[in-house]
């Protein structure tokens, strides 16, 4: 079995001699797995008794989740670019969520140490900052005019709090 | 060569998993013989496919699979704490159908359940032998459609009818069908005078837009009760959950004088209202599996509840119970202890 991956899709390759998706691998009578197949396809679907395969297959729909795996038979190799491309896409469009990115985190993280916040109040503000981002709202915006607004770090836990209170304020009505 | 780069979604069902020891039932011979074109894969039991690790549920509700599978163990359950009772004693619900065809972003399911796919229990008749047999012992007051939308999904199953002619036979026994479906109940009119009360949640339309993805709209519902309660039956109407969205109060209260300048609230049976609750352990993993603004919302923990924090839930349950009180009786106005 070759495994190749691109644009995110995990592909296990079993054979170059045919074109088939496989929707369930068994190892024996009673043990098998099953990839979803969420992609209207031009192949055959079947099932791939491969002993061999099996444990293999388990790890990367462990690893990488059903949804990215696909096992299958291809006689023209060079095309498992562009049918990953095209499912990669598919996801893009399907699941577009919107959340705090790694910046915004270490900016939220910074934000919590220049309030002197205590761990219950870090942990509500990062809270509320991820409520902000899911609403569509612009994370690193409301950190850069908080920093505008505000001589920080603060002097003091009581002024940390006041402009913790502010922010929730801000966020939640 | 295929052409590999315009690839879409399948088609709902395009997959059908199917228990061996399902085979036998009608009810599977009736929903494989509707899905002549899809890939029929034989499993063993609907737990290789539903518990399956890392599962991507928001990729699985643009495509469902179905899965076709028998139930064992318990059939009915004890009604859960953070579901209204309606004053019934022996309160319980059943799942003869997993998940829903909807995509309501506040669903409690989407943190109870690691899959999207739909599994409908195909014996449900022992479901019935077992409603029979508390029926014998006391008064039973059963939910039927909480963990789906069981008459958005009659046109598959025909459990909804099944349970109507069941109850007509039975009078121990009271049922709640509760949906969001714009469903016609004139052709179920022949089992009016049974245990049967049908409960619409109702929405105000932003949050169906937001939040209620391919359900009906406010309009299809309130048409659909109206035709449910010409025809004979209990309407119950559901105000739960209230959902905290930006300008709250405005379109709430103009949500209530719009359903009933709609519907007649004297043949309403009864109503309820409640806010979004939820327990802690499901928003846990409906933060992770769909992180949006109802899961991210910082709610208050109460004993395990997630809900809004005190001051909020007073002013959005004030603002309920006096809207709804302008129409409904409050003896008939139920609502939960938070």
């Amino acid at each position: 079995m070759i495994i190749k991956e691109y644009s995110g899709i995990f592909f296990c390759l079993a054979d170059e001699n045919r074109n088939i998706i496989y929707n369930k691998i068994s190892k024996s009578g009673s043990i098998s797995l099953y990839p979803d197949i969420f992609f209207k396809h031009p192949f055959e679907e079947g099932e791939l008794n491969a002993p061999d395969i099996y444990d293999t297959a388990a790890e990367l729909l462990r690893s990488h989740g059903s949804a990215h795996c696909v096992f299958l038979s291809l006689t023209d190799r060079n095309a498992l670019c562009d049918i990953a491309k095209s499912i990669a896409s598919l996801f893009e469009r399907a699941v577009h969520s919107l959340s705090v990115d790694d910046d915004a985190a270490k900016a939220i993280n910074t934000l919590c140490n220049d309030l002197e916040l205590s761990a219950t109040m870090s942990a509500s503000l990062k809270q509320i900052f991820t409520y902000y981002a899911a609403c569509g709202n612009d994370v690193m915006e409301l950190i850069n005019d908080t920093y505008q607004a505000f001589r920080l770090p603060v002097g003091s836990k009581k002024e940390g709090k006041a402009i913790y209170a502010g922010l929730y304020q801000h966020i939640m009505d | 060569m295929p052409d590999y780069t315009n690839i879409s979604w399948t088609d709902f069902f395009s997959h059908i998993y199917i228990e061996k020891e399902a085979l036998k039932y009608d009810t599977t011979k009736r929903i494989l013989a509707m899905y002549p074109d899809s890939v029929r894969i034989p499993i063993e039991h609907y737990k290789d496919i539903f518990n399956r690790p890392h599962q991507d549920c928001e990729i699985q509700k643009k495509a469902p699979s179905l899965v076709l599978a028998v139930k064992h163990g318990e059939l009915i359950y004890p009604g859960a704490r953070v579901c209204q009772d309606f004053d019934n004693h022996y309160f319980y619900y059943t799942s003869s159908i997993m998940n829903c065809p909807f995509d309501c972003k506040y669903c409690y399911l989407k943190g109870m359940y690691p899959s999207s796919c739909i599994v409908v229990f195909v014996n449900i008749d022992d479901i019935f032998a077992e409603a029979a047999r508390l029926c014998e012992e006391h008064p039973v007051y059963l939910c039927i459609s909480y963990d789906t939308d069981i008459l958005a999904l009659d046109h598959l199953t025909g459990f909804a009818s099944k349970w109507c002619d069941f109850v007509s036979g039975h009078e121990n026994i009271t049922i709640e069908i509760r949906t969001k479906s714009a469903f016609d109940c004139t052709a179920l009119s022949k089992y009016k005078n049974a245990g049967i009360i049908m409960a619409w949640t109702l929405s105000p339309e932003p949050v169906i837009d937001m939040y209620e993805l391919h359900t009906p709209s406010l309009d299809a519902r309130l048409s659909a009760i109206r035709k449910a309660y010409e025809c004979g039956f209990a309407v119950r109407l559901c105000f739960d959950p209230m959902i905290y969205i930006k300008n709250w109060e405005k379109i709430y209260k103009n949500f209530y004088e719009y359903v009933f300048r709609h519907i007649d609230a004297g043949r309403i049976y009864d109503a309820s209202c409640g806010l979004f609750r939820i327990s802690a352990s499901y928003i846990k993993n409906m933060r992770r599996r769909h992180p949006d603004s109802v899961s991210t919302y910082p709610y208050s923990n109460i004993n395990g509840i997630c809900s809004y924090d005190s001051r909020l839930s007073k002013q959005m349950n004030d603002l309920a119970l006096n809207c709804l009180s302008e129409y409904i009786p409050s003896d008939k106005i139920y609502k939960p202890e938070w």
